[in-house]
């Protein structure tokens, strides 16, 4: 009885608060419910926590990753000169040594100048071509008097060139004329043969002939994927299952091998998540009348490769506008990538081809020596080991002295136009090389701060945001008055 | 009943002072990226200035290699240089012939590099990186990805509560003078 009475006390003060001191109540606890569900968006604001979000904020837009790659390329720059200066020291050293050796002779109990040329002359042209002319009336130099661009853009030129006409050469000149007494002498320069000079170059040539073949076949079937994806979405009865092998096929290419491959499906990718950035931005939202089949090919390639959004659902779930503009970073960054991997590519043939034209140049100066060197007059009696082509030069016979002049001039040709500028070009191949790579780490580092921004701005905006105390100032004001109110309308 | 709801309003405070689970997660994420890209970008700076050290001190030694060689050659050449016989003429007219129709050598046959190519070679090229922005923003994202202590929570409180009581100050009518 006793707790009766309680308990209809308590519901008569109850009820004494029922208007206003319910809604009150109500709204009180809804407020306080939101948090405790667990309701991300609300929270108190913390001066503190927006103080170090916008340390962050300054701190990134103070980040400047980029001067590294700048002041490396400039590195770069710099050392190419100094490499270039450097190999042309070492190798006119070399050169000057040899002409030297020609004109002296090695020394006491060593060999003579004119054997000595002729043992280089020999020893190089046996190595390069595995033949040697000096001692036949066929000559190579007539033979590689030709502009190298005209024959080094395509495998079937390169290959008619070196390994038909120029093989025809070293044939015959084989087959019909001494052989040299001398043994192959490798050259300091890096190519060691014309046929290692031209494999390179082909190696290059049949690589981007193989990338360009498999790239057209590639695009046919990556267009059609395209199709088969806004045909199906067209239709309006399509299942994310029935374009999965279509998708999946999109996904593959981003990671295909070939750099063409990549660089055009990131390309079309992001034209498509492009185009539903710019008609999903020109709305706010997915217009009423339904999306169009660009948005929703977009929201597919969402789906399909990064997993966000649904094409199929109905209305579409559109991926945020967050996401949208991520992926395109992304694709775009693997587009970039795909371009420096085919930059570096075309670099690698060009710095071949100049190695491959050095190598020519070689065999030309050292063919045309051999020339001159055949119409110096042999000695009267052999030369000691301390003569050499400066004993041979005779006032009176002018002809004598302008073949050995010929002789030293074309061989010294040979090392400052052929020897050393091998050695140069594969000194920038290298050089171009590790200019490949830091392109591709200025590419990889700038979409890494991309990345970086919109997570640091997301965390400034929740340091600035939260329950402003502000508003709950308000809040309390106007409870206050509202309090105020019911007493004076009781 | 005021209770019960002092009770949950401190609940609620407590809880409206955590950080929410997404901030955190992504806070997480923010901080362990920026200490990987610290850590990669730091790691190949490294590499470079080791890399570019290295060039340094292949081309002294492939200089100091030709400076040993040029010696030599100048040593024959002037022994040439001296000789006023006519051989020697023929002789000295070859060597600057040669020298003549070398394209990019500017100083063969005399044993000494050229200057700029033997201050390059000792000047060190040292790439630097300042990491303070990421490290900052590592421990930044570090602190909000943390759950708040007990503590922290009650000082966000009361620092909310001092506001929120200063601001009803300012927004209090004030009472006009008589």
């Amino acid at each position: 009885m006793i707790a009766r009475v309680d308990v209809r006390h308590r519901g008569m003060r109850y009820m004494r608060f029922s208007a206003s001191g319910r809604l009150l109540s109500l709204i009180i606890f809804q407020a306080l419910l939101a948090p405790l569900q667990g309701c991300a968006s609300f929270y108190l604001h913390d001066a503190a926590t927006q103080k170090q979000t916008d340390s962050a904020k300054s701190a990134l837009d103070t980040f400047k990753p980029d001067a590294i790659f700048v002041a490396e390329a400039s590195y770069l720059d710099g050392l190419q000169s100094t490499e270039t200066a450097v190999v042309t020291q070492d190798y006119a050293a070399t050169r000057d040594h040899d002409v030297l050796l020609a004109l002296n002779g090695t020394g006491p109990g060593g060999l003579d100048g004119l054997t000595t040329l002729k043992g280089r002359i020999d020893g190089y042209l046996l190595s390069l071509l595995g033949a040697t002319d000096t001692q036949c009336n066929r000559k190579f130099w007539r033979a590689i008097d030709i502009d190298p661009t005209m024959i080094w853009g395509q495998t079937a030129t390169l290959h008619s060139f070196v390994e038909q006409t120029l093989q025809h050469e070293i044939d015959r000149i084989n087959s019909s004329c001494r052989r040299s007494a001398f043994p192959p002498l490798l050259p300091e320069s890096p190519s060691t043969s014309l046929l290692a000079a031209e494999n390179a170059v082909m190696a290059d040539l049949t690589h981007i002939e193989s990338l360009q073949k498999s790239a057209k076949a590639a695009q046919q079937t990556l267009d059609t994927s395209l199709t088969d994806i806004k045909t199906k979405l067209s239709a309006g009865k399509s299942s994310g299952s029935e374009l999965n092998e279509d998708l999946k096929r999109l996904q593959s290419a981003l990671s295909d091998a070939n750099p063409l491959i990549r660089k055009y499906a990131s390309a079309k990718l992001s034209a498509e998540v492009g185009a539903t950035i710019d008609a999903l931005g020109s709305t706010g939202t997915t217009p009423q009348a339904g999306p169009t089949t660009a948005e929703r090919s977009g929201i597919a390639v969402m789906q399909g490769i990064f997993k966000v959004g649904d094409a199929f659902a109905s209305p579409p779930r559109e991926p945020h506008p967050n996401a949208l503009a991520a992926a395109q970073s992304w694709l775009d960054y693997i587009g970039s990538q795909a371009s420096t991997e085919l930059q570096n590519t075309q670099m690698q043939l060009k710095d071949h081809q100049a190695q491959f034209a050095a190598v020519l140049t070689e065999i030309y100066y050292l063919s045309k020596a051999g020339e001159e060197m055949q119409k110096i007059a042999p000695p009267a009696e052999a030369l000691l080991g301390t003569e050499g082509l400066a004993d041979l030069i005779n006032a009176k016979d002018e002809s004598n002295t302008r073949a050995i002049d010929g002789t030293l001039l074309y061989y010294a040709a040979a090392w400052t136009r052929g020897f050393a500028l091998d050695a140069i070009a594969s000194r920038i191949g290298y050089l171009d090389q590790r200019r490949a790579k830091l392109a591709t780490g200025r590419t990889a580092v700038a979409a890494w701060v991309g990345s970086l921004k919109p997570a640091v701005e997301t965390l400034a905006s929740y340091g600035s945001g939260g329950f402003d105390p502000q508003i709950v100032a308000r809040l309390i004001q106007a409870l206050s008055l509202t309090g105020v109110a019911v007493g004076v309308n009781k | 009943m005021m209770c019960r709801v002092g009770l949950l309003l401190l609940c609620s405070l407590l809880a409206a002072c955590q950080t929410p689970a997404a901030v955190q997660d992504m806070s997480t994420l923010t901080a362990k990226f920026a200490a990987q890209m610290d850590t990669a970008v730091s790691g190949y700076v490294t590499a470079l200035n080791a890399n570019n050290a290295s060039d340094i001190a292949r081309l002294q030694d492939e200089l100091a290699d030709a400076a040993r060689v040029a010696a030599t050659n100048a040593d024959d050449v002037l022994v040439w240089h001296l000789d006023a016989s006519p051989r020697a003429a023929n002789v000295n007219r070859l060597l600057n012939a040669v020298t003549s129709t070398s394209v990019t050598d500017a100083t063969p046959l005399i044993g000494h590099a050229p200057g700029a190519a033997i201050a390059a070679t000792r000047e060190s090229a040292k790439i630097t990186f300042d990491d303070t922005p990421l490290k900052t923003i590592g421990t930044v994202a570090g602190g909000i990805a943390k759950p708040k202590t007990l503590s922290d929570q009650i000082a966000i409180i009361s620092t909310y509560a001092q506001t929120v009581q200063s601001d009803v100050k300012s927004a209090t009518p004030s009472t006009p003078s008589k």
